[in-house]
């Protein structure tokens, strides 16, 4: 959390030199370069997702972990990726009828300008504070409660504090995991800023939309973060499953 | 009233990602690293529902049509391997 805003911060001081790379912004989409109607090629995008899905799921090798915990009750339980994923499509078209746009880099960044505009500070990043950068900076605070509350319901508040796959793969120190979770918040921030967009921003609400910007951001920070993630567990792949399958892992333990 | 909308949305997505599963940190790292699949189905489905419906209210004339975001070349590159970097080391 507060690695994000130092990462928001840090882009607020070097706006005007960070902005100046690649120039003007240009928008452009999919469906422009092939010259075809958006709307046909968003369904067919859309139904090629959701069979990759079905697939992916058919052939994910940790579904046999999650067999095992079906029987507490739903409140308490982890919900499916078919459910709880076609709700995020739906908040994410439910946002753009509102004539807003749903992600939380360029969220944290108002709510940035909105906490410091209060000690007298206006981010020259964010020009003026109107109505839709107060609906982004609410909109980043509402993930709180409501994280809260999913945890609270499924009774996880007080879980274990370094995550079982941490401890096993490298420290069970609380300062550590913090200390990574610290500057991979700052790089976070920092980059979702300057690549325009985050995992939600650009590729679950920038996809749909068939932005070739958003592609490209989506595509270099999964590539990097896999290399990332294949480096640091470089050895010890086989810890995910391990670990899964020792340890019963579920909402209340990871 | 407006401000509040952002406040609910924001609060069901909060609720969403964690009973989902997908803010735990077995399941960012299996991803990355193709052991354990499920946030990648979840994030893929969440795109193609988003995709499905802006195709249908494109092809109904309904007038929503959503903001698209900026192509800048370097800055995308320069951004996403710091964010990949980032999201590996943070796993969110």
């Amino acid at each position: 959390m507060l690695g994000i805003f130092i990462g928001v911060f840090i882009y607020e001081i070097l706006f005007s030199t960070v902005s100046a790379i690649g120039g003007e912004p240009s928008v452009i989409t999919l469906a422009m370069v092939f010259n075809i109607s958006y709307g046909y090629l968003a369904i067919i995008f859309g139904v090629l997702f959701i069979g990759m899905s079905f697939f992916l799921s058919m052939i994910d090798p940790a579904k046999k972990f999650d067999k095992i915990k079906e029987e507490k009750p739903i409140l308490q339980r982890e919900w499916g990726w078919i459910f709880t994923g076609a709700i995020a499509g739906v908040l994410i078209f439910v946002s753009t009828a509102l004539g807003e746009y749903l992600s939380f880099s360029g969220g944290f960044l108002a709510l940035g300008a909105y906490l410091s505009s209060f000690f007298g500070y206006s981010f020259t990043s964010v020009p003026s504070l109107n109505e839709s950068t107060l609906w982004r900076a609410m909109l980043t605070l509402g993930i709180f409660p409501g994280a809260f509350l999913s945890s609270y319901l499924a009774k996880t508040l007080y879980q274990e504090r370094v995550t079982p796959l941490f401890q096993e793969a490298f420290s069970s120190n609380m300062a550590i995991r913090g200390f990574t979770v610290f500057v991979g918040g700052i790089m976070m921030g920092f980059g979702a800023l300057v690549g325009g967009g985050c995992t939600t921003g650009a590729f679950m609400s920038g996809w749909p939309t068939l932005s070739i910007g958003s592609f490209v951001m989506g595509g270099t920070f999964f590539m990097a973060a896999m290399v990332t993630a294949h480096i640091m567990f470089f050895g010890k792949y086989r810890l995910v499953g391990e670990v899964k399958e020792k340890m019963k892992l579920d909402l209340a333990n990871d | 009233m407006k401000a509040l909308s952002g406040l609910l949305i924001g609060a069901i997505f909060g609720f969403i990602l964690h009973r989902g599963g997908v803010v735990r940190y077995s399941r960012i790292i299996g991803a990355l690293l193709l052991r354990d699949l499920k946030a990648m189905n979840f994030m893929f489905t969440g795109l193609a529902v988003a995709a499905l419906l802006y195709g249908i209210s494109d092809l109904m004339n309904l007038g929503i049509v959503p903001r698209i975001n900026g192509y800048f070349g370097t800055g995308h590159i320069i951004g996403g391997i710091l964010f990949g970097i980032g999201m590996a080391v943070a796993a969110l």
